[in-house]
């Protein structure tokens, strides 16, 4: 590389470097079953990535939604998508989903 | 950020930022087993009825479930990312995915991870492929003392935050992507053919997205590629069958006409999974988490409808067929075979012909294992 920065180890094998890409963790949240949630403070990069995954469900002898997600600015916003109400129009069917918020 | 230090490539990406805990390697998954649910198969026979094709599908081939642990720094931590090197790639390779991440009801600082990898072959002659391996990554701040060992190493840079505490370490193998991309529509069922086929149903899972990627490394194969992609969508889908005769039953005076009807009804629950099928292609699909196959013979000696109403009753709705299959489950036999394999009773069928979470951005994230070995 003719500028950046590089990083080795006493091997001088590369460990990284300014020329590799990564996403940095910005921040974790849990949304819990059938519950609506707002997530306030989330640190901002110019790009940004949500992952998430369900907690403790494998089964299908439920419906098992996941939250749906909408990230502006530092608001994360985590809510029940509505297929997964029940005939009364409750929140229902969702799992705990864990959120994972990216930036580089 | 205000003070410390940030650390960009060429293409104004921020790949250290003192301000927040970066992902280090902590090791491989440790495996602990491997396992499938077991079949659910029961139903009823009369004295009439056929007693044909009560079995399994042969393409009701229930997945391996490869369970694996983590260790993480306390009850507190974050689940750990968990990347799946595949053991093989291409178009035949077995498909797989993350499909429970659970933190251990006892030791709280493990995390159970459990890897549903395709077997193929046919139910009665499965054959399972060698499991992936999962390279596993925390943030510094859920490392343990052990995980955070940088050995006789003195050579590197690492950075604090402002509560001085070490958010990024470059002797602990920090976390490195080669490329990501999102996941958005899984298919919507797994099999779009038809499946009837008398009593052997096909189920064998015949519809794929397909996802390109660049790397940012040069690969020759994939071999080499890792993946992060949970699991998040899932399809259930099932067949019906139905069958019936009559017939006369001559025994003196006691002679009687009679009439039998049997419904069969087949079902796999599927998870979605995942598979390299190149260098540049990233592959969505289903692999058969639960199936089952159950039945209900009716007979009756007054009238040759009465029954067949009577079977068709049975599985006439949705909700008839949940509650008949609810009542399987709870048998003692049925509940001590899921004891024994280790995974949890369910109906394993919570709709119909259908999936969910199949539109969620599924974002996954590229490494390579040789950055690690």
């Amino acid at each position: 590389m003719a500028f950046g920065y590089e990083s080795r180890d006493a091997s001088g094998n590369l460990v990284h470097s300014t020329e590799d890409s990564t996403f940095t963790l910005l921040g974790t949240y849990t949304a819990n079953p059938n519950t609506d949630h707002t997530f306030t403070g989330v640190p901002i990069m110019p790009t940004r990535v949500v992952t998430k995954l369900m907690l403790n469900q494998v089964n299908g002898d439920d419906e098992a939604y996941v939250h749906q997600h909408s990230l502006s600015g530092s608001t994360l916003t985590v809510t029940v998508p509505t297929a997964a109400y029940d005939d009364d129009g409750n929140r229902a069917n969702t799992v705990k989903t864990f959120f994972m918020v990216f930036g580089k | 950020m205000a003070v410390g230090l940030q650390f960009k490539n060429a293409s104004s990406e921020i790949i250290v930022d003192s301000d927040f805990h970066h992902y280090h390697y902590i090791g491989k998954a440790a495996y602990i087993s491997t396992t499938q649910v077991p079949d659910l198969k029961d139903g009823n026979n009369t004295n009439h009825s056929t007693t044909a094709g009560q079995y399994m599908s042969p393409s009701q081939v229930n997945g391996d479930i490869i369970k694996y642990r983590v260790v993480t720094r306390d009850s507190s931590s974050p689940p750990p990312m968990c990347f799946i090197k595949p053991n093989s790639t291409g178009t035949n390779a077995p498909r797989c995915a993350i499909v429970l991440t659970e933190q251990d009801a006892t030791t709280h600082y493990y995390w159970n991870i459990w890897v549903l990898q395709e077997r193929t072959g046919t139910h009665s002659s499965p054959t399972s492929h060698t499991r992936p391996e999962l390279y596993c990554f925390s943030p510094h701040n859920a490392m343990t003392n052990s995980q955070r060992d940088v050995g006789t190493e003195t050579l590197g840079v690492a950075t604090f935050n402002s509560s001085g505490s070490k958010t990024y370490d470059s002797r602990l193998k920090p976390l490195k992507l080669v490329s990501a991309g999102v996941a958005n529509s899984a298919p919507s069922v797994a099999r779009t053919n038809s499946k009837s086929n008398g009593w052997s149903p096909y189920f064998t899972v015949d519809t794929v997205t397909n996802y390109t990627f660049s790397t940012s490394s040069t690969e020759s194969n994939a071999s080499d590629l890792m993946f992060y992609a949970p699991s998040l969508a899932h399809c259930c889908q099932e067949h019906r069958e139905n069958t019936d005769g009559d017939g006369f039953q001559s025994q003196g005076y006691n002679s009687y006409f009679y009439a039998w009807a049997r419904s069969d009804l087949w079902y796999c629950f599927y998870r979605n999974t995942f598979r390299f099928t190149s260098k540049t292609n990233f592959q969505s699909s289903y692999t058969i988490y639960a199936s089952g196959h159950v039945w209900k013979s009716v007979e009756d000696s007054s009238s040759i409808f009465t029954a067949i109403l009577a079977a068709a009753a049975a599985f006439v709705t949705f909700g008839a067929s949940l509650i008949v299959l609810g009542a399987l489950v709870a048998t003692a036999a049925i509940t001590q075979a899921f004891t024994n394999s280790g995974t949890a009773a369910g109906t394993y069928y919570p709709y119909i012909d259908d999936s969910r979470n199949r539109l969620e951005d599924v974002t996954f994230l590229l490494s390579k294992a040789s950055y690690y070995d």
